[in-house]
């Protein structure tokens, strides 16, 4: 039974396995030079860099999931669904980084590094050629 | 058979198909999933996470989807039932191994829903 006993990692060996994956897992999501950084990652102010993070965390973090309905629209899947289950997945990484970048927002570092996150074009309001008209 | 004979045959079986990709090929139509073409870590990761969630929950549509393709039944019954094992145990494979981009090819490459009827 000693014998069986021994041959199980001990906890700190498996708190030091979780570690080094947890540390893995975050050089991939932070130090890819390809991807876009989150947009507040360019502000130059401290200030003005954890209020962007501040609020990019808020944002992702409470409407990320309507990212599952703006995929299943995007014309580059053949079908809705095939968007809609990729948007599913889109959903689950920006509310998990709206959540860390939220609980961490005044250490102005971008991680984890999701790129632009949750983003909705700005559309003029559906009066507005009216309204440029009577000008 | 002893236990030993059943895991050696299997793990034999195993490796003739993974050391010989001909012989792979010939069974099925692997094919590549579609996040493969992505660029990114993040990206990859979102888009095989995506896919598995997607052969997860609609693999099951290939026991409809298959026989309508073929003009024997039985050969798209028993189609759709293959399809819908194989979609259903990769696209938990890929939902469970999102962290890690490796590729595991789906046959017909996972589900379609924009295919062409009539197999003959």
């Amino acid at each position: 039974m000693k014998s069986l006993m021994s041959l199980r990692p001990s906890k700190s060996l498996m708190k030091k396995k979780i570690a080094l994956a947890f540390l893995g897992f975050s050089l991939l999501l932070s130090s890819n030079p390809a991807f876009a950084a989150s947009p507040w990652a360019a502000k130059p102010t401290y200030a003005g860099k954890t209020a962007g993070k501040l609020g990019y965390g808020l944002k992702n973090s409470t409407f990320g999931w309507l990212q599952m309905f703006k995929e299943s629209k995007d014309p580059k899947y053949n079908t809705e669904w095939e968007g809609f289950c990729t948007g599913i997945a889109r959903s689950v990484f920006y509310t998990g980084s709206g959540l860390i970048q939220l609980a961490t927002f005044p250490i102005p570092v971008d991680f984890p590094d999701v790129g632009t996150g949750l983003y909705f074009p700005p559309t003029p309001p559906p009066n507005f050629a009216k309204r440029e008209k009577k000008h | 058979m002893k236990s030993w004979k059943i895991k050696y045959t299997i793990l034999m079986l195993a490796c003739t198909l993974f050391l010989n990709p001909s012989l792979f090929a010939a069974i099925e139509n692997w094919q590549a999933s579609p996040w493969t073409q992505e660029k990114t870590y993040v990206e990859k990761s979102i888009g095989k996470l995506g896919f598995g969630i997607l052969n997860f929950a609609t693999g099951w549509s290939a026991l409809f989807f298959e026989p309508a393709r073929y003009s024997n039944k039985f050969t798209g019954i028993f189609k759709g039932i293959w399809r819908t094992v194989t979609n259903e145990a990769g696209g938990a494979i890929h939902a469970v191994t999102f962290p890690i981009p490796i590729d595991i090819p789906l046959p017909d490459g996972g589900v379609h829903f924009d295919e062409e009827p009539h197999v003959p």
